[in-house]
């Protein structure tokens, strides 16, 4: 057997795991969204997806992802941007990688909690907000709805826009600025005309990867929300752990619709991720 | 070997700036009011909650504050099977890992560059089949397994395709920055064989990548939650939701311990991905 | 069209001083370079003047008025960096048109603006690129449209070729000297390359560490250096370390070779620098009853160690009892040249200068 044959052969065990753990599931489960409790082949389950429950959950989680996706976005680039700056202590900018990367890990069990002692009934900041008059539990507000899990959700998708955006801000020569400047352009102008038009893939981009982020969140809103509003990811464990009604096929069939929403938003991101490539040699 | 190793060492760099050297700032705006609102704003929202939970995990009583919540926590059979549990499973999942990726990311990198495509599809693919999906399509599948459902050991499988897409782009850069090829033909017209050329030349230069996949690892497999807890096991995520239900302090407690460890694991790899100059500190546990 | 003053200008970064109290006047329509190597201030000096900058103190005047406290968005200057200063999402001619789109200028007026910069540099074909889609050489030509379509005061010229190809640098030198001179627009050129501020420039300031060496007409430096840093800076030239003899006479080289220099006022006994151009040595085969073929004396005086050949001109470098001495001869003679030959030399007076022996500044 030549040499090459035996590097193509060493490439073989990889290939074998990820099938066994990562292909083989998948495709597991895009046959059991198709397949009824006797085995053949059927629509049923994932017409059931059009149930209203499911929909209304669908719908939820995907507000949610795009609210925290563009929102933390936004504020993902100012910060980043803010960071990004001369002048001012030298520590700004590691401190901020750290915080966002340890950010963008402490999500889940512990950030809820974290944000219950924050915003729930009797969390710090509500009795901050009380202590001046403003009763936001009495208005309606509750940690555990959908702005409550939103806000939780931001905590960790803006230090990852952070961590996203930062090599293309990063990639923005000093020059075009300087020439804009030079040419008579104010700052505003600059960004306006030179500096988000070159990120602007970058930026969608990130923010398609915000999105998929959102949607996949399983820890978070099942220590946040679980009874109260209906998550995707969330009526997933219910349907395999049998809480949902008698119906397992159903866990199959919404893991297959998220993962059409996710590589529907992968997808764009692919494309804008090259056109950020193009202009930003 | 040695001469090798220096040799080959690229310096990366950021890419900006012009050729010319200046002395000092280069004259970029200074921060504005703007910029240190948005780092404040930052700062208040990432720490409040921090700052909160720590505040319950420190009240004893009634108006009284203390460590004994820690102390409780720390205690615990339960914490303790638990935290060993998931650390186990974090080096059991580095392992493998790297046991599976380096070399192929080699073979890649050096001699079958056309499966770089494929290799960085397959990579990718767990981002678009999040956790909750996989643990689903896991357990339909190996149900009529039952000695790997039922043991620990599936748990740090699944791991290592949820680390994978980090592990891989530690390794990817890692093996870009020194360049692979040079390195490969210098060893082998000294005439090394592949495993030599792979454990003298490459893993020593690749030891900063490799710390780096190792301590995101070891985050990520710390604090996740999604498959353990459908899979029905005891790891420190699950046991901490536990606790959670049934006393708030404790898991007030339990949550910030948790915090410090990922600090500490960040701040490693912060340490150790300084000296090579790229960043690719991002994990997900949600 | 403006000129342009500098007073005493100083910036200084913690214990570094990047410029040194420089003064420089440059007139209306003047083209000056500001010349020196990497890390000599002459970027900085630039950039201040440009206003991205602030000098530690000084001042500088456009036509008289001080504008040190005028924002850089404001100065009605433009200028042409070294790289990289194209917008990359906008085509060539919308990169031209963005200084007078950001001053608010009409659609139909900028875009004539912008066609006649375009054609100014020759291109006008290439206006719907974008800038990763020119070469180094295009890209640069339209930073220069995009300078010059607002009609500045002062050109400001950032080593605009260092990132280009040998050839394309000579080419577009001509170009932009061309343009300058057609517009009159006063214009300050930073380069390190001596070659090519000589030989586009009215007047040449040659920095080094911060502070002006000398400033003049390219010829006048060439021919008179003020110190060794200059001279040494400035063209090849041969050093030789001796010690004055007599009133006309050195004596260089390991061996006390004399050297019949020009009048001087240096005591015997003096240390002194001889600087000689390579230009200034003829060089001849001797014949062997002592008269020459060529213009030497007689007398052989060295060998040939090495050639160079430049194009018209041949630079030999000989062995001699003076030192290793570089002489530049034309190339149809250096063929009767071949290494090893013996040669004599004879070094015109106008070509020998002496200088204090002195650190390089």
């Amino acid at each position: 057997m030549n040499r090459q044959a035996i590097r193509w052969l060493g490439t073989v065990p990889f290939f074998a795991y990820t099938a066994i753990f990562l292909l083989i599931p998948t495709g597991e489960i895009i046959v059991q969204a198709f397949r009824n409790p006797s085995g053949r082949f059927t629509f049923a389950n994932v017409r059931g997806l059009f149930d209203a429950q499911i929909l209304d959950a669908f719908e939820t989680t995907i507000k949610i992802s795009l609210i925290t996706a563009v929102l933390g976005g936004v504020l993902g680039l100012l910060v980043a941007q803010s960071a990004l700056r001369d002048g001012g202590p030298l520590w700004i900018r590691p401190v901020l990688t750290t915080f966002a990367g340890v950010a963008s890990n402490f999500a889940g069990i512990p950030l809820a909690f974290a944000f219950i002692a924050t915003l729930g009934s009797t969390g710090i900041v509500t009795q901050l907000l009380n202590s001046l008059g403003l009763h936001v539990y009495s208005h309606g507000f509750t940690i555990y709805g959908m702005v409550g899990l939103s806000l939780t959700y931001l905590y960790f998708q803006f230090p990852l826009m952070v961590l996203i955006i930062s090599p293309a801000l990063e990639g923005i020569r000093p020059q075009w600025r300087e020439a804009a400047v030079n040419a008579g352009a104010t700052s505003g102008q600059y960004w306006r005309l030179v500096g988000l038009p070159a990120i602007l893939p970058s930026l969608l981009g990130a923010m398609v990867l915000l999105f998929g982020n959102a949607f996949s969140a399983y820890a978070t809103p099942y220590a946040l929300s679980s009874g109260y509003i209906n998550i995707v990811p969330v009526l997933i464990g219910e349907a395999v752990n049998g809480d949902l009604a008698a119906n397992p096929q159903l866990g199959a069939s919404l893991a297959f619709g998220m993962i059409v929403v996710i590589a529907a938003a992968i997808a764009v991101y692919a494309l804008l991720q090259r056109r950020a490539a193009r202009w930003l040699r | 070997m040695v001469a090798l190793r220096t040799a080959a060492r690229k310096r990366t760099g950021t890419g900006t700036g012009t050729g010319t050297r200046r002395p000092g700032p280069t004259g970029r705006r200074r921060r504005s009011g703007w910029s240190w609102f948005w780092l404040a704003f930052a700062a208040v929202y990432l720490l409040v909650p921090l700052y909160s939970t720590l505040q319950f995990s420190l009240q004893t009583g009634a108006h009284r504050y203390g460590l004994s919540w820690y102390g409780y926590i720390l205690q615990q059979p339960a914490f303790r099977q638990s935290f060993v549990l998931s650390l186990r499973l974090a080096l059991e999942t580095v392992v493998i890992s790297l046991v599976l990726m380096i070399p192929t990311v080699y073979l890649v990198h050096a001699w079958l560059p056309k499966l770089r495509p494929l290799m960085e599809f397959i990579c990718t693919l767990p981002f678009v089949v999040p956790p909750i999906a996989l643990a689903v399509g896991m357990i339909g599948l190996f149900q009529g397994v039952p000695s790997l459902i039922s043991s620990t050991q599936i748990l740090s499988f699944a791991y290592v395709i949820q680390a994978l897409p980090f592990t891989y782009r530690s390794l990817d850069a890692g093996m870009l920055s020194i360049d692979i090829r040079t390195l490969n033909d210098a060893a082998q017209s000294v005439g090394a064989s592949w495993r030599q050329t792979l454990w003298s030349v490459i893993l020593p230069n690749l030891r900063s990548a490799i710390l780096s996949s190792a301590f995101l690892t070891i985050a990520i497999v710390l604090g996740e939650f999604t498959i353990s807890s459908l899979l029905l096991f005891n790891t420190f995520a699950v046991y901490m939701q536990q606790i959670g239900n049934s006393q708030a302090y404790a898991a007030a407690a339990l949550a910030i311990l948790s915090f410090f460890l990922t600090w500490l694991a960040m701040l490693g790899i912060f340490f150790i991905s300084r000296r090579v100059g790229y960043r690719s500190a991002v994990g997900m546990t949600r | 069209m403006a000129n342009l003053d500098i007073r005493q200008l100083r910036r200084q970064f913690g214990d570094v001083v990047a410029v040194d109290s420089v003064d420089l006047s440059v007139g209306s329509g003047e083209l000056l370079s500001l010349l020196g190597p990497s890390g000599c201030g002459k970027t900085t000096a630039l950039r201040i003047i440009a206003g991205f900058d602030q000098p530690t103190s000084g001042d500088v005047l456009l036509d008289g008025k001080s504008i040190t406290s005028v924002p850089a968005n404001r100065r009605n200057m433009g200028m042409v960096f070294q790289a990289y200063s194209l917008f990359p999402t906008m085509t060539a001619r919308r990169n031209v048109e963005f200084g007078l789109r950001v001053r608010g200028v009409a659609k139909e007026a900028r875009a004539r603006k912008a066609a006649e910069m375009l054609s100014l540099v020759r291109l006008e074909h290439r206006a719907d690129q974008f800038p990763h889609q020119l070469s180094g050489g295009e890209q640069q030509r339209v930073a220069l449209a995009r300078a010059l379509a607002l009609e500045p005061q002062v050109l400001l010229l950032d080593e605009p070729l260092s990132a280009l190809d040998a050839k394309v640098r000579v080419q577009l030198r001509q170009e932009i000297r061309m343009i300058q001179t057609r517009l009159g627009i006063t214009a300050i050129y930073v380069t390190h390359d001596q070659e090519e501020a000589f030989s586009i420039s009215d007047r040449v300031a040659i920095m080094s560490a911060g502070r002006i060496q000398q400033t003049g007409r390219p010829a006048e430096i060439y021919r008179s250096p003020q110190n060794l840093f200059v001279a040494e800076f400035v063209g090849t030239v041969n050093r030789l370390e001796g010690t004055v003899a007599d009133a006309s006479t050195v004596a260089v080289g390991p061996d006390g070779a004399k050297l019949s220099v020009p009048p001087h006022d240096w005591q015997a006994g003096d240390a002194v620098t001889v600087l000689i151009r390579p230009e200034s040595i003829a060089v001849g085969s001797p014949r062997e009853n002592g008269s020459s073929s060529g213009s030497g004396s007689g007398r052989p005086v060295g060998h040939i160690r090495t050639h160079m050949f430049l194009g018209a001109v041949t630079r030999v470098a000989i062995e001699a009892d003076l030192g290793l001495l570089l002489a530049d001869v034309p190339s149809e003679h250096a063929l009767a040249l071949p290494l090893d030959t013996p040669v004599t030399l004879e070094i015109g007076m106008g070509g020998i200068r002496l200088m204090r022996p002195e650190e390089l500044p």
